[in-house]
């Protein structure tokens, strides 16, 4: 059984790692490494520094946009308990896939049967062979920790997408290293290259699925076009308001939150309890002027549909006022 | 020198010393691994227990339903660091399959489409090629609460019986071993294969399996595991000690907003009801039925709210 105990032969690098004391082996153009050990990067010094990424806004900057963020959100009174810039580890693939699909989709349809008072609505089903190719490419956005997750890690990996990774200057990477927790990648290359297919394959799977009733086959090819591992700056809060705590991700390349947990204030409250007794009145006013109009053929069920709706809508208020905390996504 | 294990089927304590690789339990008369020689990783306990408790309490003040006296009436029954042990396996595997799967035949047209299908076998075959990813609890016994546990981004160390002492903790044995780690993940990832081929045949006649191992690793994770009561009845919560997350706790429901909401649920029905049952008899009134179900729509979600249970944990996902 293999594991990665197992010592290559030195060829590259040999470094002590300050962590867990490990002897790494690494390649020359490391800088940033990654203690395959214990999962700690850092600087090997008085090296070519080459590592791609996003740089972040400056800590300070960040650091205000968040406090003001907090505070608008959450109120004056909040203090932050925790907070850390992160340089976490993304694999970015550009992944080629071909996906060859069959399968059907059934509907139902209506038609009217008979003439003049004799004249009455069928359903029937009928049935849409669905078949085609999907062929394109597709970026996929992969963690770059083994089995790890963190807050809000779904909404990070969209963000890396959209981004366009550049080399790190020394200068930058030195100073970064001083003021973030650098996050090494413990899944390598080839790793990360099967996840994005594996992942792709999911993918349109799932889409295949959604246009089908029923999917006879699914078969996709994934090949892998590029692969970059790009570190992207993240910005993590814990703050607490009136004794609540609650944790904010902000992204720190564009200074803008990515998700949050905040505080529901009594004034957000209210206006959501008002907002659902004020549209179930608005919609029982509509309800009483179309049956006083003559508007539609049938005022009981117009009522009746508007009624619901009204429920529902009372329902869905009352149960967002009475959370513990809202969640806010950038 | 001695470490102290706890064992993993009757929690009592065995003295280990360094080498062993089998301890015999003589509480329980069973045997388990200490795991020495493998490569073994450990989570530091970076929070210690009064840090992790005030993160559950400030957790728990921020759930519906939280008894505001709690801080005041509770009684810690006990706090203990565990170091529970995992496997984290990853696998990568092709599977090359060939039977009979499903296709149609359409009849019927109607404008686009069809009104008979008929769906008949035909010889199909194909490959799927999959990564796996896999942790399993190395000791029997992780409380059911942590079985969905997830290993959060953060360094991990290399094993050494300080960064368990020094915090404290209690470090538990094994019952899985390397090989049967593999076998189970092996066996999962097959399984897996089986659903998706399952998908695509409906008659398998010849499948080929092929699954390499990536790496796995033994990893000690602590976790504070808190028992304490509240007014007569005990209350269980787990926070890790490495992230400080409140992975599942249970805590006191707040009796008297429980029942207020739930009185503010029942008049919001009641009224609605009624309400309804007046405009009923009302003539054109009836027509303003939306707003009385409105009423029942905002009633029944402070049900909701009342019935709400007091327990939960902190997603690391969302």
């Amino acid at each position: 059984m293999s594991s990665s105990a197992s010592s290559a032969p030195i060829s590259g690098l040999a470094v002590k790692c300050p962590n867990c004391g490990a002897a790494l082996n690494l390649s020359p153009d490391t800088i940033v490494y990654v203690c395959r050990y214990c999962g700690w990067s850092g600087f090997v010094d008085n090296q070519q520094l080459n590592v791609v990424g996003v740089s972040p806004q400056s800590v300070e900057l960040i650091k205000d946009k968040v406090g003001k963020f907090i505070s608008k959100q959450a109120g004056r009174d909040s203090n932050i308990t925790e907070q850390k810039l992160i340089m976490a580890p993304f694999w970015l693939v550009l992944t080629h896939a071909h996906t060859r699909y069959n399968g059907y989709k059934r509907e139902t349809r209506s038609r009217t049967v008979g003439t003049g008072k004799n004249a009455r609505t069928e359903t029937y089903e009928v049935y849409k062979p669905v078949r085609g190719v999907i062929e394109e490419d597709q970026l996929v956005s992969l963690f770059a920790r083994r089995h790890e997750r963190m807050f809000a890690l779904d909404r990070a990996e969209w963000a890396v997408k959209n981004v366009k990774p550049e080399p790190f200057p020394p200068d930058l990477l030195k100073s970064l290293g001083k003021q973030a927790e650098f996050l090494s990648s413990s899944i390598d290359l080839d790793e990360a290259n099967h996840w994005a297919q594996t992942y792709v394959s999911d993918d349109h799977r799932r889409r295949v699925e959604g246009m089908c009733t029923k999917v006879f086959d699914c078969y996709t090819d994934a090949t892998v076009k590029s692969s970059q591992l790009t570190f992207y700056p993240l910005y993590y809060a814990r703050f607490q308001t009136r004794g609540r705590t609650f944790r904010l991700m902000f992204d720190a390349a564009t200074g803008k939150v990515l998700e949050a947990e905040l505080p529901l204030t009594a004034a957000r409250r209210a206006t959501l309890l008002l907002t659902g007794y004020a549209s179930s009145a608005i919609l029982a006013l509509v309800s009483f002027a179309l049956q006083r109009a003559q508007a539609v053929e049938d005022s009981g069920t117009t009522a009746l549909i508007l009624g619901v709706a009204a429920a529902a809508i009372a329902a869905y208020t009352t149960v967002l006022a009475t959370r513990a905390q809202r969640r806010v996504e950038g | 020198m001695t470490t102290v294990y706890a064992c993993p089927v009757c929690g009592k304590e065995a003295e280990v010393n360094e080498g062993e690789k089998v301890v015999h339990c003589r509480y329980c008369n069973s045997d388990f691994l200490t795991m020495e020689g493998e490569e073994r990783y450990v989570m530091p306990a970076y929070y210690n227990s009064s840090s992790c408790f005030e993160t559950f309490m400030l957790w728990a003040k921020k759930q519906g339903g939280y008894e505001e006296s709690m801080p005041l009436e509770l009684h810690m029954d006990s706090a203990t660091l565990h170091f529970y042990p995992f496997w984290v396996i990853s696998l990568e595997g092709t599977t090359i399959f060939s039977g009979l799967g499903e296709d149609a035949e359409y009849l019927w047209p109607d404008s686009g489409a069809y009104r008979q299908i008929k769906v008949f076998l035909r010889p199909e075959q194909g490959t799927f090629e999959r990564r796996f990813e896999f942790m399993l609890p190395a000791t029997k016994d992780l409380p059911q609460e942590l079985k969905g546990y997830q290993i959060p981004g953060r360094a991990r160390k290399y094993y050494s019986l300080s960064l368990v002492a020094e915090a404290g903790g209690k470090l538990h044995g094994a019952v899985i071993d390397r090989q049967r780690a593999e076998q189970w993940a092996q066996e999962t990832a097959k399984a897996e294969f089986s659903h998706l081929i399952s998908r695509e045949v409906d008659r398998l006649d010849t499948r080929k399996d092929e699954l390499k191992p990536i790496q796995s690793y033994y990893i000690y994770v602590p976790i504070w595991n808190y028992e304490y009561s509240f007014k007569g009845k005990s209350y269980k919560a787990f926070v890790d000690a490495s992230t400080g997350r409140v992975i599942f706790a249970t805590y006191p429901p707040d009796l008297r907003e429980k029942a207020s909401y739930f009185g503010v649920a029942v008049a919001h029905i009641v009224a609605g009801a009624a309400l309804t049952a007046g405009l009923a008899g009302a003539g054109p009134l009836l027509y303003f039925l939306p707003f009385p179900l409105g009423l029942i729509g905002a009633g029944l979600a402070y049900a909701y709210r009342s019935l709400q249970p007091t327990r939960g944990g902190e997603n690391l996902e969302e």
